[in-house]
C-alpha cells in the first residue's frame, strides 16, 4: 500500500513530514469497520486472559490466593465447569501458541508510519513506528552540524529499483534512508525533499 | 528523433578493455546527440547500485553472481523482473547488448523482445566453429540472435563470422568499426602544437621531422597482452632473430600474461635484457606514453575481430606490423602497415622490411595522427549505430534501411522487420535446431508468461518513472555531474 | 579498381589493398559448386542461389527509385538521404582527399575494407565477396572400408588381450587353471617375444649404421645402401612367420606346446623377466632401444660405426635388462604376501566393479598408435593405461587364495598389459601378415576362453571361438561402415576468423 504523505509546518523554519500507509477512514462505513476492529481486538484479548486463567487455575486461582474473587463459585458455576472441560480438553502448548499468536494479533499495528522533522538550527530527526502498540517508534536525530546533504537516489532492492529519500551524515559510513519502511514513490519524496531542503537552508531549489 | 537506449553487457568499467571503451565511448556521442543512454552492467566488486558517470551516463551495477572473468553466470529468468523494472522506469525503447560472451546481453535481448522492444546486438569477437566450447557459445548465439532486429559487427569478417554462426540474413548486419579517440594518441611532435592550435592545422606546413639515419635505434613497441592467442609464441620466436638481423633495434614489451615468463626466459637464454625492455601491464591511459617511445607497433596476433590497438598505434604515428589474420587487413591502408602471415620467418621478414622502409625514410609517419583521426571517430559511429536504430524502430522505412534487390533473391527471408506477435518469434526460435529449436521455444514460451504475471504482479503504474538527465541540445553544453543529486 | 595516388595531395588516397580473389573472375560465382549441401548454411542460399544471375555492378541495381537521382549525379548523399549530415562529411572528406579520388569511389566497387568511407549502407552485402574466404571440410580425408577395417584389429587385439586375462582370472579363481601354468606359458611367451624383438633392434641399429655410412659415402652409396635394404623385407618374411608360430604358442595358453619350448624353458629365468624393464622404467630402456630417434642419437656423430662396439653395446644393454628384470622378479615375489591381504576389508563386490572400470579405462585410454610420435596424438598420458590394467590386477590379485596365485597373477598381468603392448606394435610395423594372423589368433582364443569359462569342456571353446571370430568380424565391419556413413554428416567451417595457426621453427634448442 503506497504511503501518504501529511505535511505539518507550524513555523517557516520548522517541518514535519509524515508518511503513513493506514487507511484512510473517511466514510462511515470504513468508521464503523475500524470501531469493529478495535472491538474484536478488546474481546480476543480477554478471551485469551480468559483461557490463561482457567489453564492455571491449579496454581495461582486456588482458594485464597485472590480472595476478592471467589474462585471456588467461578470453577464452580455452570460456564465455569464448561470452560475448564473446554481448556482441559487442549493441549497446553497449543494453547500457548494460539495465545501467544492471538495476543500479538491484537497488539500488531496495522500500518507503518516513518516521519521526518525538520528544525532549522538544530537538525532532523526522523523516525520509524514500530511494528505493535507495546513499543515505542524508533527515533533518530542528527544535528545540523552533521549533515552534509540530503539527497534522492535509486538502488535495488529485492527485484526493483527504488528511489529513496537519504541524509548523508559527516563521518559515517553510510547514508541514512528516510522513510526505510515504506519507500515511497518519486513524488512524495521530491515533495519531503524540497521540503526539508527549504526548511533548512532556505534555498529556493 | 531522440531514442531511449540501453545499453545491455556484463562488460563495463571499472573493467577496463575494447569493449568497455566501445560502450562508453558510443553512450556518450549518442548523449551528445540529444539521445537517452544508461547502461545496465553486473555488480563489480564495489560498483553496486546505480552510478551516473559525467554527460549523465546513467549506469545500473545490477547484483548478480560472476563466474569467469567478470562473466555473469546465466541466470536466465531471474534477471527479467529487475530489467523489466529498469526498462520500465526508463522508458527504454531500444536495448542495445554487447559482447556475444555475455549472459546478461542475451537475457536482455530476450526480455526485451518478450516485452516489444527493438533489440540491435553487437558482436566484438570472433569465434570458431570447431571445438566445443565455441559449438555451445554459437548455440547460445543463435538464440540470441534469432529474434535479433539488428546486428552490429565491428568489422567484415565479424559480420561473415556472425551471420554464419547465427544463420542471420546478412542484410541485418551491419558493420560499424570500432574508432580510436584521436586526441589521446597524439604523435610527440604533435603535443605542443596541439595545445594551442587544435585539430585542424594544416597539414603541409608542418617541418618534415628528424629523419631516421642508418644508425639511428629504431625501436619497435609490442603492447599487448601475453596470451597464446595474441600470438606471443610467434613473438618470441621472432625477437632474437629479428634482433640479431638489425642492429640498433630495441624492442618495448608492455603487458602481462601466463606467457611472460616463457617470454622472459627466451630473454635470459639469449642475453637480450639490454635491448628488449619489458613493462610489464601498463593502464589504457597510459598506452600512449608507451607507444611515442618508438617507431614501429608490431602486432603478431592470432586471432582478432578488429585490432583497435593497431589504429591506436598509428594514429600515435607509428609504422605498424600486424598479422594477417581476422579483421585486420581491413583497418588501416597499407601505407600504415606490413603484413606478415602468422609465421615466424614472415614476422621476422616482414619487421626487417619495415625498419628497412623506415631508415630509408619512405614511410611519412608524422602523417599518420591526421588520416587516422579522418578515417575513425566515435562521432561517425554514432551516426551510424542512430542509423541502425532508425532503421529498426521504422523511422526509416524497410526498404530503404534493407535495401530493396528487385529479383535478385534478397527477400527471399522477408523477415527483417520482426513482428512481436508470440507465435511469430516461435516461429523464428523454432528454426534453430531440432532439439535446440524445441527448448527455445520452451524458454520463450516461459518468458512470456513470466512476463504476464509479473504484469499482474507489479503493475506497471506503481513503478516510478525515474527521471532523465536533462537532454543535450544537438549544440554542446557542458552539465556538472553531481553524482546523483537532483538540485540542477 | 585502383584509385591513382596523386602526389599532391596531402592525404594520399586511398590504395584498396585487399583483394578478393571472386571478384577478379566474374564467370567463377562462389556458390554452388562449393556449398554443395544447400540447406546446412542457411544465410548464404538466400543469395547464394541467385548469385548466378547477378552482375558484377551491384550498386548500379541497389535502389531503382535512386537511379534517375543517381543519374542526374546529384552526389553521395542521394543515395542515403537518412545520412545526410554524415555524407556531408564524407564529401568533405572526400573533397580533402582528392576530385578524382571521390569520384572514382562513388562509383566504384564496393571494397572490403573500414577505413574507407564508402557510398554504401553499413549492412550492405557484398554477393561476390562476401564469405568467399568460407571453406567447407577442407582437410577431410574420406575414409575407405578396408583401411579401416584393417585399422581397426590394432583395438581388437587389445580387447581380445583384456578377456584373454579375464578369463585366466576367472580360471584361477575357480581352480580350474593352475596359475603356474598360465605364468609358466605367459612367461615363455613373452621369452619368445623377447627373443625376436631384441632381434629385430638389432637388425634395425645395424641397417641404420649402414645407412649413415651409406650417406657419408656420397650419393653413389646410396643405390647401395637401398641394395644392402632391399633383402629385408624378404628376409623377414621367414622370421616373421616363425614368429607368429611362437608368439601363438607363446600366448595360446590352451594351445599345445610346441617342440622348442624346452630349450627356452632353460633360458626362463634369465630372459623373461628381462623384457620387463619395458614396465619397469619406460622413460629410460623402452624409449631407448625401441623408438627411432633414440637409436640415431648415440651414434649419429660417430662416423665409422664397428659392428663390434655395437656388439658390446647390445650385449650391455642385454645385461641390464636382466639385472632389472631379477629386481622385477624379486621384489614382485615379495611384494606377493602383502598384495594378498591388500583388500581384505573390502567387499569382493567392489572389488569387480573396480577392476571393471579399471579395465575400461585400460581399453579406452590405450595408446593405439604405431608408436612413432605417440603422444602427440593422443590425449592420454600413455602410464594411465598401464597403470590401470595393474591396478585392475593388482587388485583382483588380492582376491585370490595364496601367495603363488598372487605372485602368478601379476607376472602374467605384467606380461599381457605391459609387454604384450610392445612387442604387437613392432610386430605391426615389421610385418602386415604376422600382425593379422596374430589378431586371428587372439580372437580365436579370447573366443575359445570365454567360451570356456562360460560352458566349460573343449566342446563350448571350439563354439566360443567360431562366435567370437563371427562376433568380431561383425563387429568390425559394422562399425567401420558406420563410421563412413557418419562422414557424410561432417561440416566442418574454414574462415578467416579461425585463430591462426603459428608457424614456429624452435631454432634456439
Amino acid at each position: 500500500m503506497p504511503g501518504r504523505l501529511t505535511v505539518h509546518r507550524p513555523t517557516p523554519t520548522t517541518a514535519s513530514f509524515t508518511v503513513s500507509n493506514a487507511p484512510r477512514r473517511s466514510n462511515p462505513t470504513a468508521k464503523v469497520l475500524f470501531a469493529f476492529g478495535i472491538l474484536l481486538r478488546v474481546l480476543s484479548f480477554i478471551c485469551v486472559i480468559a483461557v490463561a486463567i482457567t489453564r492455571a487455575r491449579h496454581h495461582f486461582f486456588e482458594e485464597g490466593s485472590f480472595s476478592t474473587i471467589a474462585w471456588e463459585d467461578v470453577w464452580s458455576s455452570a460456564a465455569g465447569r464448561y470452560a475448564c472441560q473446554l481448556v482441559d480438553s487442549y493441549n497446553p502448548s497449543v494453547l500457548a501458541i494460539a495465545g501467544t499468536l492471538i495476543l500479538y494479533g491484537v497488539f500488531r499495528r496495522g500500518h507503518t508510519e516513518e516521519s521526518l522533522l525538520v528544525i532549522r538550527g538544530f537538525g532532523i530527526q526522523t523516525s520509524t513506528s514500530s511494528s505493535t502498540y507495546l513499543s515505542t517508534a524508533a527515533t533518530r536525530f542528527i544535528p545540523t552540524t552533521q549533515i552534509q546533504d540530503i539527497v534522492i537516489h535509486e538502488a535495488f532492492k529485492g527485484f526493483e529499483v527504488r528511489f529513496y529519500l537519504a541524509v548523508i551524515v559527516e563521518g559515517e559510513p553510510g547514508v541514512l534512508v528516510v522513510f526505510p519502511q515504506l519507500l515511497p514513490g518519486r513524488e512524495v519524496l521530491e515533495e519531503v525533499w524540497r521540503g526539508s531542503r527549504r526548511c533548512l537552508y532556505d534555498t529556493k531549489s | 528523433m531522440p531514442y531511449n537506449i540501453a545499453m545491455v553487457s556484463d562488460f563495463f568499467f571499472p573493467q577496463s578493455g575494447g569493449i568497455e571503451s566501445h560502450i562508453y565511448q558510443l553512450s556518450s556521442k549518442l548523449i551528445d546527440r540529444g539521445h537517452k543512454v544508461i547502461i545496465i552492467t553486473h555488480a563489480y566488486k564495489g560498483r553496486t547500485g546505480v552510478r551516473y558517470l559525467t554527460n549523465g551516463l546513467k549506469i545500473y551495477h545490477v547484483p548478480f553472481f560472476v563466474i569467469y572473468r567478470e562473466t555473469t553466470f546465466p541466470t536466465v529468468f531471474s534477471f527479467f523482473p529487475i530489467f523489466r523494472n529498469i526498462v520500465i522506469r526508463e522508458q527504454i525503447e531500444i536495448v542495445h547488448g554487447h559482447a556475444s560472451l555475455s549472459s546478461f546481453c542475451g537475457e536482455a535481448i530476450l526480455h526485451a523482445r518478450t516485452m516489444g522492444l527493438r533489440t540491435v546486438f553487437t558482436d566484438h569477437s570472433l569465434f570458431g566453429f570447431a571445438d566445443a566450447a565455441s559449438i555451445l557459445t554459437n548455440k547460445l548465439l543463435k538464440f540470441t540472435l534469432s529474434d535479433v532486429d539488428h546486428a552490429i559487427c565491428v568489422s567484415h569478417t565479424c559480420k561473415e563470422n556472425t551471420v554464419l554462426r547465427a544463420s542471420l540474413d546478412p542484410l541485418m548486419v551491419s558493420v560499424i568499426p570500432n574508432a580510436v579517440v584521436a586526441e589521446n594518441f597524439r604523435p610527440l611532435s604533435n603535443d605542443s602544437r596541439a595545445a594551442d592550435q587544435g585539430a585542424m592545422s594544416p597539414v603541409d606546413q608542418r617541418p618534415q621531422p628528424a629523419p631516421i639515419g642508418p644508425d639511428d635505434t629504431i625501436t619497435i613497441v609490442v603492447i599487448s597482452r601475453l596470451f597464446y592467442n595474441k600470438g606471443t609464441d610467434l613473438l618470441i620466436a621472432a625477437i632474437p632473430r629479428i634482433l640479431a638481423l638489425n642492429p640498433n633495434t630495441r624492442f618495448i614489451i608492455a603487458g602481462s600474461g601466463p606467457k611472460a615468463i616463457d617470454l622472459e626466459q627466451m630473454l635470459e637464454r639469449n642475453v637480450l635484457q639490454d635491448k628488449v625492455e619489458m613493462l610489464g601491464s601498463v593502464r589504457h591511459e597510459e598506452v600512449r606514453d608507451v607507444m611515442v617511445r618508438g617507431h614501429i607497433y608490431l602486432h603478431p596476433s592470432l586471432t582478432e575481430a578488429f585490432g583497435t590497438v593497431i589504429v591506436e598505434a598509428a594514429s600515435c604515428g607509428l609504422y605498424v606490423v600486424c598479422t594477417r589474420v581476422g579483421g585486420i587487413p581491413e583497418v588501416l591502408p597499407q601505407h600504415m602497415t606490413t603484413f606478415a602471415k602468422p609465421e615466424e620467418d614472415d614476422l621476422v621478414v616482414a619487421t626487417s622490411k619495415a625498419i628497412a622502409a623506415l631508415r630509408s625514410n619512405k614511410v611519412r609517419t608524422d602523417r599518420f595522427h591526421d588520416q587516422v583521426k579522418m578515417m575513425y571517430s566515435w562521432r561517425d559511429v554514432a551516426e551510424r549505430t542512430e542509423r541502425v536504430y532508425k532503421g529498426i524502430t521504422g523511422d526509416i522505412s524497410p526498404e530503404e534501411f534493407y535495401g530493396s534487390y528487385p529479383g535478385q533473391g534478397w527477400e527471399v527471408s522477408g523477415d527483417r522487420v520482426r513482428s512481436f506477435a508470440l507465435i511469430d518469434r516461435l516461429k523464428r526460435y523454432y528454426g534453430c535446431g531440432v532439439w535446440a529449436g524445441k527448448l527455445f521455444c520452451f524458454c520463450v514460451v516461459i518468458d512470456f508468461l513470466i512476463y504476464v504475471f509479473l504484469e499482474m504482479w507489479f503493475p506497471r503504474a506503481n513503478i516510478d518513472i525515474a527521471r532523465s538527465w536533462p537532454r543535450k541540445p544537438p549544440a554542446d553544453k557542458s552539465h556538472s555531474s553531481n553524482g546523483g543529486r537532483r538540485d540542477q | 579498381m585502383i584509385s591513382p595516388t596523386s602526389p599532391t595531395s596531402p592525404v594520399p588516397p586511398p590504395v584498396p589493398v585487399d583483394t578478393h580473389p571472386n571478384r577478379a573472375s566474374d564467370t567463377n560465382p562462389p556458390g554452388p559448386d562449393r556449398i554443395p549441401d544447400p540447406d546446412r548454411l542457411a544465410p548464404e542460399d538466400a543469395y547464394f542461389a541467385h548469385s548466378l544471375s547477378r552482375v558484377r555492378s551491384v550498386p548500379l541495381n541497389y535502389e531503382d527509385g535512386l537511379r534517375s537521382l543517381r543519374a542526374a549525379d546529384s552526389g553521395v548523399a542521394t543515395l542515403l538521404p537518412p545520412r545526410s549530415n554524415l555524407n556531408d562529411v564524407t564529401r568533405k572528406d572526400v573533397r580533402k582527399i582528392g576530385p578524382a579520388g571521390s569520384r572514382r569511389r562513388r562509383k566504384g566497387v564496393w571494397k572490403k575494407l573500414l577505413w574507407v568511407k564508402q557510398s554504401y549502407p553499413d549492412n550492405y552485402t557484398d554477393t561476390e565477396t562476401f564469405l568467399d574466404h568460407l571453406q567447407r571440410n577442407p582437410r577431410v580425408r574420406p575414409y575407405d572400408f578396408w583401411p579401416l577395417v584393417a585399422d581397426s584389429t590394432v583395438i581388437v587385439q587389445h580387447v581380445c588381450s583384456v578377456v584373454i586375462f579375464i578369463c585366466c582370472f576367472v580360471g584361477i579363481v575357480q581352480d580350474r587353471v593352475s596359475p603356474v601354468s598360465i605364468v609358466c606359458w605367459g612367461s615363455v611367451g613373452t621369452a619368445i617375444g623377447w627373443i625376436l624383438w631384441d632381434n629385430w633392434i638389432w637388425e634395425e641399429q645395424t641397417e641404420l649404421a649402414r645407412n649413415l655410412v651409406g650417406v657419408k659415402g656420397g650419393d653413389d652409396e646410396s643405390s647401395s645402401s637401398s641394395v644392402t635394404s632391399a633383402p629385408h623385407p624378404s628376409g623377414h618374411d621367414p622370421q616373421s612367420t616363425g614368429l607368429k608360430a611362437d608368439t601363438i604358442h607363446g600366448l595360446g595358453l590352451s594351445m599345445s606346446p610346441s617342440a622348442h619350448h624346452k630349450e627356452d624353458v632353460s633360458h626362463l629365468t634369465s630372459d623373461e623377466p628381462g623384457a620387463f624393464y619395458g614396465i619397469a622404467d619406460p622413460a629410460s630402456h623402452s624409449a631407448a632401444s625401441f623408438l627411432s630417434p633414440s637409436t640415431r642419437v648415440p651414434h649419429a656423430d660417430v662416423p665409422v660405426i664397428e659392428r663390434a662396439s655395437l656388439f658390446s653395446s647390445r650385449n650391455r644393454q642385454r645385461l641390464s635388462t636382466v639385472k632389472s628384470a631379477f629386481l622385477i622378479y624379486f621384489s614382485l615375489l615379495g611384494l606377493s604376501p602383502i598384495l594378498k591381504s591388500l583388500t581384505k576389508s573390502t567387499a569382493s563386490d567392489s572389488i569387480w566393479a573396480l577392476s571393471c572400470w579399471l579395465l575400461i579405462m585400460n581399453i579406452f585410454s590405450f595408446d593405439y598408435g604405431s608408436g612413432e610420435g605417440a603422444g602427440d596424438t593422443t590425449k592420454f598420458p600413455a602410464s594411465l593405461s598401464t597403470n590401470a590394467a595393474v591396478m585392475a590386477s593388482t587388485v583382483l590379485a588380492s582376491r585370490l587364495p595364496s601367495t603363488t596365485h598372487v605372485f602368478s597373477l601379476m607376472l602374467f598381468s605384467m606380461e599381457v598389459f605391459g609387454l604384450f603392448p610392445i612387442f604387437r606394435r613392432q610386430l605391426r610395423q615389421k610385418s602386415w601378415t604376422g600382425h593379422v594372423l596374430l589378431t586371428l589368433a587372439l580372437v580365436m582364443i579370447a573366443g575359445g576362453a570365454v567360451g570356456t569359462t562360460l560352458g566349460g569342456g573343449w566342446g563350448s571353446a571350439v563354439i566360443g571361438s567360431f562366435l567370437g571370430s563371427l562376433l568380431t568380424a561383425f563387429a568390425m565391419g559394422g562399425c567401420s561402415w558406420w563410421l563412413i556413413s557418419l562422414q557424410k554428416y561432417k561440416n566442418v567451417v574454414i574462415g578467416p576468423w579461425d585463430p591462426a595457426r603459428p608457424i614456429i621453427r624452435r631454432h634456439w634448442n
